[in-house]
Formats: C-alpha cells, sequence, structure tokens
C-alpha cells in the first residue's frame, strides 16, 4: 500500500485521537504554506517566457492597447452626432447660478450646445434648485396644526 | 285694477332684488381669464416629489414603464395642480407676464415647471387608459396639446418647450388610440378638439420677431462686455477669431454688426413668410446659412450673427416636423372613425385629410398586421429621413 493510501486507512480505521494545540495549528499552517509557496516558484520558474517570447508578446500588448483606445475612440466619436447648431458636441454646465439658471440667455445657450434635450436638462436641473415645491398638505392637516 | 298693478309691480321689484342678492355671479370674484395665473398656481400646488418619484412619473409618462401604486398615489397627492392646469387649458386667453424688457436676462423659469405639469399629466392620461378610461385619457392629452399652444412661440425659447411637450403628446395618443375601442363619439370628439388646436399652429416666424429685437436691443456697445460673456467659452470657443474680435469691438463694429444681423434675420422671416414648398424652403434657408458661414471668413460685420443668429434649417425643421405628425395623429382618427362605422380598416386614405408637410401631399397609408402605418412621401431633409407613423387598432 502506498503511503497516502496508508494515512487514509489510518485515519478510517484507527481513529486517532490527536490532541491538537495552538502550536500545533500554527506550525501545520506554517509548513503548508512554505511548502505552497515552494510549489508556485517552481511552477513560476518552469512556465518563464524565453526573451523572444517576451518581445513578441509585449508587441502583441502594445498593439492590441493600441487597438483598443482607437476603437473606444472610434465609438465615442460615432455615437457623439452633431450638435444642434453644429457649433460643440459638448454638453457643458450652462448656468450654475439659482438666478441665472433660467433666463433666455441660459437657456439660448443651452439650446445652442444640445439642441431641445439641452433646454430639457436645463429645466430638469432648474426644478432641482429652484422652488417652490411643497409636500401635499390637505385642509385637515392644515387645521389640526393650526389646533397643536 | 289700479292696487293690482301697484302690487304686480312690487313684487317684480322684490323678485329682482332677491335675484341679484342670491345670484352666484356676484357672491364671489369672476374665476380668472388668464391661464397663466392658474398655472403658476399649479406650479406651488403639487407635492415635491424625490428624484426616484420624477424618474418614475418622467418613464411612465414616457411609455417606458407601466403604472404602479406608489406613482397613482404621488398623482392623486397632487390632484389639487392638476385640477389648476386642466381648468387653465380651457382657458383661451395666455399670457405669462415675461419681462421682455430684461432682454437676454428675462426669466423663463415658469417653462420648467410648465414641462413637469406636462409629464404629470400625461402619467396620469397613461394611468386612466391603463384602467379603461379612455374618454378621460384622451383629455388629458387634449390639455397637454392646449398647454403647449399656451406655452406658445413668443419665443424660440418657448417654442421649442412646446415641440417637446407635442412629442410627448404624439407617442401618448398613438398608445391610447391603439388601447382604445372604436367609440364613434369619443373619436368625433377627438377629431373636432384636434382640428380647433391644429387652427392656430406653433410658427417660428412670431418666435423669430421677438428673438430679433431682444438681441438687437442686446447688440450695442454698452452690453457688449455681457455679450463677450455669453458667447466666448459659450457658444464660441475663446481661441476663436470671432472671440478676438469681440475683446477688441468699437462702436463702428457694433453698428455694422447689428445691420448685418437685422437684415439676416429679415430675410430669415422674408423666406419664411413666401414658404409653401418645404423642400424649396428649406434650399433657401440653407443657401441663406451657408451665405453667412462663407461672410464670416471674411467680413467681421457677421462675427455676431454667426454667434447668435439660430439654426435656421433645424428651427424650420422642428416646425414642420411638429405639425406633420400632428397631422398624422388626426388623419389617423378619421381612419380609426372609418373603422369605427364599418368595422373595418379602409382599404385607402380617405380623401382630404391632414397632409404630409414635406411633400404637401396625403400621407401614404399602409395596413399592417397590427392596425396602419401613415407614411410621408417627402423626406426630411434635416433628419435625412422619411417619417413613418405607426398606429394600432384594438382587436
Amino acid at each position: 500500500m502506498r503511503p497516502k493510501e496508508n494515512i487514509e486507512e489510518f485515519v478510517k480505521v484507527r481513529k486517532p485521537h490527536v490532541t491538537t494545540s495552538r502550536e500545533m495549528d500554527k506550525r501545520t499552517l506554517d509548513d503548508s504554506f512554505a511548502a505552497m509557496e515552494q510549489t508556485i516558484l517552481a511552477k513560476s520558474a518552469d512556465h518563464k517566457p524565453s526573451t523572444p517570447r517576451i518581445i513578441i508578446l509585449s508587441r502583441m500588448i502594445k498593439l492590441a492597447a493600441a487597438a483598443v483606445i482607437i476603437v473606444g475612440i472610434s465609438f465615442y466619436i460615432a455615437h457623439q452626432g452633431p450638435s444642434e447648431q453644429g457649433i460643440t458636441t459638448k454638453f457643458l454646465e450652462v448656468a450654475e447660478s439659482p438666478s441665472e439658471i433660467m433666463t433666455m440667455k441660459s437657456l439660448t445657450i443651452a439650446y445652442r450646445r444640445g439642441g431641445i434635450e439641452g433646454i430639457e436638462n436645463q429645466c430638469e436641473k432648474a426644478l432641482k434648485i429652484l422652488g417652490p415645491q411643497p409636500a401635499s398638505i390637505s385642509l385637515g392637516d392644515l387645521f389640526n396644526g393650526s389646533k397643536s | 285694477m289700479k292696487t293690482t298693478t301697484k302690487k304686480l309691480t312690487t313684487a317684480t321689484y322684490v323678485t329682482l332684488m332677491l335675484l341679484m342678492l342670491t345670484s352666484p355671479a356676484l357672491a364671489y370674484p369672476p374665476d380668472p381669464d388668464n391661464a397663466a395665473l392658474l398655472y403658476y398656481q399649479s406650479y406651488i400646488a403639487y407635492e415635491k416629489a424625490d428624484d426616484t418619484m420624477q424618474e418614475m412619473v418622467a418613464d411612465l409618462a414616457m411609455g417606458k414603464i407601466e403604472p404602479n401604486e406608489r406613482i397613482k398615489k404621488y398623482i392623486e397627492n397632487c390632484r389639487g395642480a392638476i385640477n389648476l392646469a386642466l381648468s387653465a387649458a380651457e382657458i383661451p386667453h395666455c399670457n405669462w407676464g415675461l419681462k421682455y424688457s430684461d432682454g437676454l436676462s428675462m426669466q423663463m423659469a415658469h417653462l420648467g415647471q410648465v414641462r413637469k405639469l406636462n409629464y404629470l399629466i400625461i402619467a396620469e392620461a397613461r394611468i386612466l387608459a391603463a384602467d379603461g378610461a379612455n374618454r378621460q385619457a384622451i383629455d388629458r392629452h387634449l390639455t397637454v396639446r392646449k398647454m403647449s399652444r399656451h406655452i406658445g412661440d413668443e419665443t424660440i425659447i418657448s417654442f421649442l418647450v412646446s415641440v417637446a411637450i407635442n412629442r410627448l403628446a404624439d407617442s401618448c395618443i398613438r398608445d391610447i388610440l391603439a388601447d382604445t375601442p372604436q367609440d364613434l363619439e369619443i373619436l368625433t370628439g377627438l377629431k373636432n378638439e384636434l382640428a380647433l388646436i391644429a387652427s392656430r399652429p406653433l410658427s417660428i416666424k412670431s418666435a423669430l420677431k421677438t428673438e430679433k429685437e431682444v438681441f438687437l436691443e442686446t447688440m450695442r456697445l454698452e452690453n457688449l462686455k455681457e455679450l463677450a460673456e455669453m458667447l466666448v467659452g459659450g457658444i464660441i470657443e475663446s481661441d476663436d477669431k470671432e472671440a478676438e474680435l469681440l475683446r477688441t469691438a468699437d462702436e463702428s463694429f457694433v453698428e455694422k454688426n447689428r445691420d448685418y444681423y437685422s437684415n439676416y434675420m429679415d430675410s430669415f422671416q422674408g423666406i419664411l413668410s413666401k414658404a409653401i414648398v418645404y423642400e424649396t424652403t428649406y434650399a433657401k434657408l440653407k443657401a441663406l446659412s451657408d451665405k453667412l458661414q462663407k461672410d464670416v471668413a471674411e467680413n467681421p460685420a457677421a462675427t455676431l450673427t454667426v454667434a447668435m443668429a439660430p439654426a435656421l434649417c433645424k428651427l424650420y425643421g422642428h416646425e414642420v416636423r411638429n405639425e406633420t405628425a400632428l397631422n398624422a395623429v388626426r388623419a389617423a382618427v378619421e381612419v380609426y372613425i372609418v373603422k369605427a362605422k364599418t368595422g373595418q380598416l379602409p382599404e385607402k386614405l380617405p380623401a382630404g385629410l391632414p397632409k404630409d408637410l414635406f411633400s404637401g401631399k396625403d400621407f401614404k397609408y399602409e395596413k399592417t398586421k397590427d392596425g396602419f402605418v401613415l407614411r410621408c412621401r417627402g423626406k426630411d431633409l434635416e433628419k435625412d429621413e422619411i417619417h413613418q407613423y405607426e398606429f394600432k387598432v384594438k382587436k
């Protein structure tokens, strides 16, 4: 019988009573990690590529990266589409000041930059900033509130 | 005899006095005759929604999601605001009280609010349609159409917001009609209301008139700093030749630019006022626009026009697209009416229906498995496509 099978047999039949301790656990774990590291290092050394292979791989990686970047940029440009006015395709912030966010000037710039959608975005933004938008309150709530 | 006459006269006077005193018309002041006053009240009467609810309402209005209990509850909480808007839409006159004398600094905050209100009403239309209340759903759609007319076309911005709202209304009515049984009374009512709305089309002509006046008033030497702030970095790049011209502008530069802009806008309006055929008008506007682009390379007087004048062909495209879409719905309603009367879709489009404005001809009608399609015969030259409108019929 091989040593591995011996051990299996020993565990199954004899059912050993091993008393473990913190020191014993630590030693076992340390030995296991050391054995694992050795195995990994040995495997890495086996699979280490040769210098020409490294050069070829490096070129391929560079080419693949360049291709990804080119495809990415092309995709971005293709999906931008022409702006409403054809001046710029950017959806930049138009007016941040609450007092100016819905002026004719701000809305005109929003349109020039993003067409009708630009105006709609500006309106959305304004709704979050400008008021008043009270929560609903019923007559009953009003009267109850006034009593308290 | 004399006593009887006296008694009768007294009785008449007493009755008249009682009538006057008890008349409800005199009991309280009349309702506003300006729709804007009701809309403004409506804006402060709806429940504040968090971002998630706002998104859900918008998605429902656009037909992206089905109604759910949370949205229904929210819409119910906005009932006061919706009712005010429904009343406002029925008032013919609407004056938003915009302060045009502020020029480009004029506040137009009402547009954001009215747009939100339209989303609420369209969302409610879809809820009503889902619950089988098709007549009320159609009424809500009509309210939005009327509101878009109220938003108006006094400025290019308000014209564009109206167009955006109509787009929403178009998709909503197509979905409602697809689920509505062919009820002759409902359809005839819809047909008549749409005809009334179409009798006052949205036009960029009046918007251009206001735009021209506001911009000419701004195009003065004393406003040049503000103008440069708006244009440079906003519409033109800071390293552009136009930006440099603005930085070094003098009185003569401004005057020449005012003249150029004024003439350009007059030419634009001239072309539109003679507009008959879409293709010809588009070609003329394109030529005018191209000439400006050419001029600006060698004529500094065109600097402010190239930065401030609207894109002619695009604006004209919005107008034609908007009215053609409405015409398609009106023509479709006639087809639904034929179906309601005969039980069958017609083999060809009835005569004398609203037309495709890209070609000036009747829509091309084609029956499909689920209903029918109305296809334009002319191409939208700005979008480079032929529009088609699909309508489904409830089996």
